[in-house]
């Protein structure tokens, strides 16, 4: 472990030099920057003469493995060596600065810089720091490059039909994917920095036109307030910046799919992107967004319902299932059809824990088998599925340590959660407590468990809306979008109290053909 | 402070309450009970009520799984809680009744009044209403339960599938004891409950549900058999389904006519002082069996088969009607429920003696009979040359 006040006292020291003024010398300058890069290996600090004329000495220090080395050579190195400058026997080392910057140098992105602590912001940012012997300033040269992972379908949100592009760890190309489908100056990028010591980039995005400003104070303001030394992800963000930070429901949207963010942000939502990370924020959430995927809108209406009133029964059914059987068959064993009493009865033989325990087992032996399903290789994941479905499963069963009907309560339960994955850490939660619920006070408790949650789910708000907007509403264009998807034509409205700064989204009713 | 104090005492106190309130303490493991599936009430000889419960054997079902065994017990007791509970002793497992389908009592109890046997079942939170009762022919009620060692089969639940389908038969009432209980309560209709008995037949014993155990107040007074049970439900408006017979112009049954809907009305009518009843049905059928060689095209005509079916089902109802009346005094009927509904100032005044005015009722009976189809061909069977 290091000492945290050594690395305190060291970057103490770096801020000191880095106050300094400029040094025209190249020598000193290269001195200050070996000794803040000490004992970094990638620094390289490459001096480089004029074959012509030897007076002009300069040098390029950059980071290795930030930069574009072929770049590097054929626009820097091999230009400022071999260019005839044709100088008198006096010169002005500012002029031949301006004339390296104006003709030699083939790097368009280019910013003068006098200032030392920006010349480490910018070799550290990957940038080149072009120095000239006997000229107190620089030039920050953008001859950036590294590996970045490929465009590829996000893993997570799969569709069939539609898009197929996803977010990469870069965020540049991530805002290229994101204008690349809105061509319009209308959509803004505001840069800033999180993280003491990561400086992460951050983004955020948004239609300036459509956007409400408040929310958009309001998640700046958030922004602000973290204190934090570096981030990872934007689920470091997610986590600071969220309402509501004890509740198991995500209260801010994450998306890998650029054409999934383009949408929020033409409701009116906004953006938040990160430096690093394939997954981009949106704010405010609401609870229908948890059952809505992209391909919903693309694919024909009536299966984007069907789709989606499946995914909410699987919502339902998923917390459900277990603490219904549970208060049915140890409470309430009249609401169950004879015959299927008699065959749970009669499975349930010589198990010997009570129900309960035998739910809480198989639950948790299934949250095992996702768990485990989920880190290892894909090589070994037959593995688990076998270990799960026949040793666990069917020897248990065999064995009579748990009723065949609880392995179907269970593999149902299982199945249901998989329908919703943005659900499955609050559904596992509420199925948990639902569970204790019914065992408690049978189906009472389930019915007073499930009226809590949606007390609490009434409750919650996202950046000053209510977590479920349009849920319940009456004005049938509330729930156009909800669990249902109406067809694009009878969309005209942006969703309420979102989009609020300009509702309407296109004449009301116009279809293509008329 | 003090109001996170006062909160948290609040919220736990409303955890506590919620907890006792409800009432939900009956927390059991469904293979810690027996499921009682029928129950058969009889007198001992000593003159105290024997219970005989058939349960449902989980143990048994498992190994066979395609059918549940089954498992009976017997006691004798003062109440009939008293002897549910006391089984207990010989379970080692506590009674679940809800399940229970059937219960059928010994035609000796329910001489003697049934009011003290059905009480306990539907006071009791566990028991259901929705139960079949029978009165049994059979020397002991438990006789009937018995049979599934015969049938292989849990008997109760075979007499509430019986009496799912006994529409399609229309020999005996349907009766679920809180219909029986209701009978009971309302003034000027009297209760009636299904007859069961063991069938045997060539060695082959089997239950049968046929005719119609009368009751006058609780007490039973007599019985009546299919055919006039069948004219019963006719009266009663209590036919969906079921055969009409129909004989040929030789008087030989020879024609069966599918009900395919029946209605009867119950019209009280004030004549000159005197109640009244008229009784009109309409039966819908289709003809569905000719069992003579000719062919019923060439001697009859549809017509008359209607004809003469109407005659013989107004035939059918009279008697019955007649016989309750000059028998059991019982007004099974609800003509006295009629009465109330059309003439409720009248009915004050005779309400009282009800039972003397229905056994000297005047009834009259208006049957048709309309044949609407002939199923899937239009002719008889003709024997060729």
């Amino acid at each position: 472990m290091k000492n945290p006040d050594a690395a305190d006292s060291q970057s103490k020291t770096a801020d000191e030099t880095s106050s300094l003024p400029l040094s025209a010398s190249l020598e000193e300058t290269a001195a200050r920057f070996r000794r803040i890069f000490n004992n970094d290996g990638t620094l390289r600090i490459r001096v480089i003469e004029n074959t012509l004329d030897s007076r002009i000495r300069c040098a390029l220090i950059y980071v290795d493995g930030m930069t574009d080395r072929e770049l590097i050579q054929n626009g820097i190195t091999q230009p400022v060596m071999q260019f005839d400058f044709a100088l008198e026997d006096s010169f002005e080392p500012a002029e031949l600065m301006e004339r390296i910057r104006k003709q030699v140098i083939h790097i368009s992105d280019i910013t003068v810089s006098a200032q030392f602590d920006e010349m480490i912001d910018a070799v550290v940012g990957g940038m080149t720091v072009f120095i000239l012997d006997g000229y107190a300033g620089a030039l920050s040269i953008n001859a950036q490059g590294w590996e970045t992972r490929s465009i590829e379908e996000p893993a997570t949100e799969k569709a069939v039909r539609g898009p197929r592009e996803g977010f990469n760890e870069s965020l540049l190309t991530n805002l290229t994917l994101i204008r690349r489908r809105v061509l319009n100056p209308d959509l803004k990028f505001v840069f800033s920095v999180i993280g003491s010591r990561s400086r992460t980039q951050v983004c955020i995005c948004y239609m300036e036109s459509l956007a409400s400003p408040d929310i958009l104070r309001e998640l700046q303001d958030r922004l602000a307030k973290v204190e934090i030394d570096h981030v990872l992800d934007t689920g470091y963000l997610a986590e600071l910046i969220r309402d509501e930070p004890y509740s198991p429901f995500e209260m801010i949207g994450s998306t890998e799919r650029p054409d999934a963010l383009v949408s929020k942000l033409m409701e009116g939502r906004v953006a938040l992107l990160i430096e690093g990370s394939p997954f981009a924020l949106t704010v405010p959430y609401v609870f229908v967004e948890n059952f809505q995927a992209s391909e919903d809108y693309y694919i024909n209406y009536t299966f984007a319902t069907f789709n989606r009133l499946l995914r909410v029964l699987g919502a339902f059914l998923s917390i459900s299932i277990p603490a219904a059987y549970v208060a049915l068959v140890t409470y309430s064993q009249e609401m169950v059809p004879t015959l299927l009493l008699l065959s749970i009865a009669s499975a349930r033989l010589s198990v010997p824990f009570p129900t309960v325990i035998e739910a809480i087992l198989m639950l948790t032996i299934f949250e095992i088998l996702r768990e485990a399903g989920a880190r290892i290789p894909n090589s070994i994941g037959q593995a688990v599925s076998i270990v799960g479905a026949l040793v666990l499963g069917q020897a248990a069963v065999d064995a009579r340590i748990v009723s065949a009907p609880m392995v179907i309560v269970v593999g149902l339960t299982g199945i249901t959660t998989l329908l919703n994955p943005r659900l499955s850490g609050p559904l596992i939660v509420v199925r948990a407590a639902l569970l204790v619920c019914a065992f408690f006070l049978g189906i009472y408790g389930y019915f007073f468990g499930l009226l809590g949650l949606v007390i609490h789910l009434m409750s919650l708000r996202s950046f000053g809306v209510s977590y479920m907007l349009g849920v319940g509403s009456i004005r049938p264009q509330d729930i156009k979008d909800t669990a249902i998807r109406a067809p694009w034509w009878d969309m005209y409205l942006r969703p309420a109290f979102i989009g609020a700064r300009n509702m309407r989204r296109k004449p009301a009713g116009k279809r293509g053909k008329r | 402070m003090r109001v996170a104090a006062r909160k948290s005492l609040a919220l736990s106190l409303a955890l506590i309450l919620l907890l006792l309130l409800p009432g939900c303490w009956n927390y059991t493991e469904v293979d810690d009970m027996s499921i009682v599936a029928g129950v058969a009430l009889d007198k001992a000889k000593d003159g105290k009520l024997q219970l005989t419960a058939e349960m449902v054997d989980i143990q048994n079902g498992l190994e066979q799984q395609s059918q549940a065994g089954f498992k009976m017990i017997s006691l004798s007791g003062n109440t009939i809680f008293d002897i549910a509970r006391n089984m207990i002793s010989m379970t080692g497992k506590k009674l679940f009744w809800s399940h229970a389908k059937s219960i059928i009592f010994s035609e000796e109890l329910a001489r003697e009044g049934l009011i003290p046997y059905i009480d306990w079942y539907s006071r009791d939170t566990e028991t259901r209403s929705d139960v079949f009762i029978f009165v049994s022919e059979e020397k002991n009620a438990r006789d009937v339960l018995n049979l599934n060692s015969t049938t292989e089969s849990v008997m109760s639940f075979e007499l509430a599938q019986l009496m799912r389908d006994e529409k399609f038969v229309a020999g005996a009432p349907v009766v679920e004891i809180w219909d029986f209980i209701d009978k009971l309560e309302v003034s000027g209709q009297s209760a009636v409950a299904p007859l069961i008995h063991v069938h045997e037949l060539n060695g082959h014993k089997n239950e049968r549900v046929e005719g119609t155990a009368v009751f006058d107040k609780d007490k039973m007074v007599g019985k009546l058999d299919g055919k006039e049970s069948k004219a019963m439900l006719f009266v009663k408006n209590k036919i969906s389904e079921g055969v009409l017979e129909v004989e040929d112009r030789t008087g030989k049954p020879a024609y069966s006519l599918e009900i395919l809907s029946s209605r009867t009305e119950v019209r009280p009518v004030l004549r000159e002082g005197d109640i009244t009843i008229h009784l009109s049905t309409v039966t819908k059928t289709g003809l569905d069996e000719v069992m003579n060689t000719g062919g019923m095209t060439q001697h009859e005509s549809l017509k008359d088969i209607e004809k003469r079916a109407g005659e013989k089902l107004r035939q059918d109802m009279l008697s019955v009607i007649h016989k309750v009346q000059r028998e059991y005094h019982a007004d099974i009927f609800g003509f006295g429920a009629a009465v109330h509904r059309k003439m409720p100032k009248q009915w004050k005044q005779i309400r009282e003696h009800w039972s003397d005015i229905f056994t000297d009722l005047e009834v009259t009976v208006d049957a048709k009979v309309i044949i609407e189809s002939t199923a899937k061909t239009s002719r008889a069977l003709k024997l060729g040359d």
